[in-house]
């Protein structure tokens, strides 16, 4: 798994690392029980500050997609069974945002639709998601070394998938 | 000229050729600390300046060797050298360093003023982690447990042979191979060797420890590749460090002692430790050789000699203008205290956090102290 994040983004660097996580989850690249690298190696390896990466592990803790074990670091927490009320709640919130936004700016209602049936798919669909990004980068790696480096052969998470 | 001068004018053309081979052994992407279009590598004007630089690197090596050689020569083979002798050796010693430096420096505003000319644009510039646990890892600091076995035996040398020490200790010999320095028989001149090794011990294993702490150099266009490249750099480097600095402390903890005692001679000791080193100094040029820094050379290799990304846009995850006279890395908002260099092979500290600071306020402490250690023993 890649996490990139952009300096002079104007998303804030722990929405970005947070949004990352997320997505990496939703795909299934990351796991329940996986580790993540502690606060300071991975703010380390991203040239960020430390105080960036701890407060998007702890946001993603608040949200309950990480669990926080002391020194032992971050993992994927378990995937709950059933999405909860708080869960629908939140998601609910989010469309009514979009769609209201949507509204304002004089889009229309099929449109809204269309184009949430679409980024639904995209999500949901379990090839695009599965494949796309670690296992054939991974074996590309591992048995070739030149597949993997042919430019942008290995797009960073949140960028378009196959 | 004699052996001596012969391995200070080697010494000075080793210094030369690592010089000269250094802009060879970065990633295409960097130039003279500078980040380019990787695609631009090969630009004739990139070239001219790389020409000059190996020019200059050249001209103050020769000087160097030469300054070295001829004053060498000039050192009376009983007694010790005269303070201007040793002020011209040292003098053509550093003068390829220094000289190389300012050459690196002038190459360095050339390649600045060049990317402004041909209107190369700086990528955002991105922090990249590859989160995989295959990749290869440096060995780990476990490794140094060895380094108490290694300690235990030069302490128990040490003791051995501290009756056995002469009234008066040689510790230093002119080119004859007779004694020119000798000091008082005391516990402090028994345990040098004891504090020697130490001192040695402690530098391997904070240079270990920096591997572990560095960050792969992870370039965004082609990101598996180079991490996967940075990585193999790393376990190799710390597979050197570990294995040179156990047997450089074991070979030098063994025949410093023995030397004092009197067992084998000043000479031999000598010679025991110039073949170490240089085992040690042709293993570490190798992998700088094979793998480039961090890895450069062999992600070129995977590339077929060409670089990633299009011609235009220079892609780098820190500023150029952090870079500080290309050598020091200053950025109090980058978490990592230990980071690749820009221009040489291995790695430099983050003088932004001040856990840099006090690492290199801890190594002068120690080499002051082991300098004020060998006054105290007369």
């Amino acid at each position: 798994m890649i996490i990139t994040v952009e300096k002079e983004s104007t998303e804030p660097l722990y929405q970005q690392l947070r949004r990352q996580v997320v997505e990496a989850i939703a795909s299934g690249v990351l796991v329940a029980g996986d580790h993540l690298p502690s606060v300071r190696a991975l703010a380390a390896q991203l040239g960020v500050n430390m105080h960036t990466v701890h407060k998007a592990y702890a946001l993603l803790a608040d949200e309950g997609f990480l669990t926080m074990r002391g020194s032992r670091g971050a993992f994927v927490a378990d995937r709950p069974k059933d999405a909860d009320h708080g869960d629908l709640t939140a998601l609910h919130d989010a469309l009514e945002k979009a769609a209201v936004e949507w509204r304002a700016r004089g889009g229309e209602g099929p449109r809204f639709l269309e184009t949430a049936q679409a980024v639904a798919q995209e999500v949901f669909s379990p090839r695009t998601r599965e494949v796309g990004v670690l296992a054939v980068e991974k074996d590309a790696v591992e048995k070739d070394g030149e597949a993997a480096l042919g430019g942008s052969a290995a797009p960073a998470m949140g960028e378009g998938r196959a | 000229m004699n052996w001596i001068c012969w391995f200070l004018v080697g010494l000075v053309a080793l210094t030369t050729v690592l010089q000269l081979i250094t802009p060879r052994l970065m990633a295409p992407g960097e130039c003279f600390s500078v980040t380019i279009p990787a695609a631009q590598a090969h630009d004739p004007a990139i070239k001219a300046i790389t020409g000059r630089y190996s020019l200059v690197t050249v001209g103050v090596g020769v000087l160097g060797a030469v300054l070295v050689g001829w004053t060498g020569a000039t050192i009376p083979l009983v007694g010790a050298p005269t303070a201007g002798q040793v002020a011209l050796v040292l003098l053509g010693a550093l003068l390829p360093v220094a000289g190389s430096f300012g050459a690196m420096v002038w190459a360095r505003k050339a390649v600045e003023a060049l990317k402004i000319k041909r209107h190369w644009v700086d990528a955002p510039i991105e922090g990249v982690a590859v989160l995989d646990e295959d990749l290869p890892r440096p060995l780990s600091m476990a490794w140094d447990l060895l380094y108490i076995p290694v300690l235990l035996w030069v302490g128990v040398l040490c003791a051995w042979t501290y009756p056995a020490l002469p009234a008066q200790v040689p510790m230093q010999m002119d080119l004859a191979g007779q004694v020119s320095r000798a000091v008082a028989k005391s516990p402090l001149v028994g345990a040098f060797p004891l504090v020697f090794a130490l001192f040695m011990a402690a530098v391997f294993i904070v240079s270990h420890w920096w591997v572990l702490r560095s960050r792969l150099a992870v370039e965004p266009d082609a990101p598996h590749g180079s991490a996967l490249a940075s990585a193999l750099f790393n376990r190799a480097y710390s597979q050197v460090l570990v294995a040179g600095g156990l047997v450089l402390v074991a070979v030098l903890g063994t025949v410093i002692p023995l030397s004092l005692a009197g067992v084998v001679s000043l000479a031999q000791a000598g010679v025991w430790a110039l073949i170490v080193a240089l085992v040690f100094a042709v293993a570490s040029v190798g992998i700088a050789v094979v793998y480039g820094q961090s890895g450069s050379r062999l992600v070129r290799r995977w590339q077929g000699g060409q670089g990633a990304g299009d011609g235009t846009r220079a892609v780098a995850t820190t500023l150029d203008g952090h870079w500080h006279l290309g050598v020091f890395y200053v950025d109090k908002d980058d978490g990592a205290l230990v980071v690749p260099k820009r221009f040489g092979v291995g790695w430099t500290l983050n003088y932004g956090r001040p856990g840099a600071w006090v690492a290199t306020g801890l190594l002068v402490l120690a080499v002051v102290g082991l300098v004020a250690f060998s006054l105290a023993m007369g």
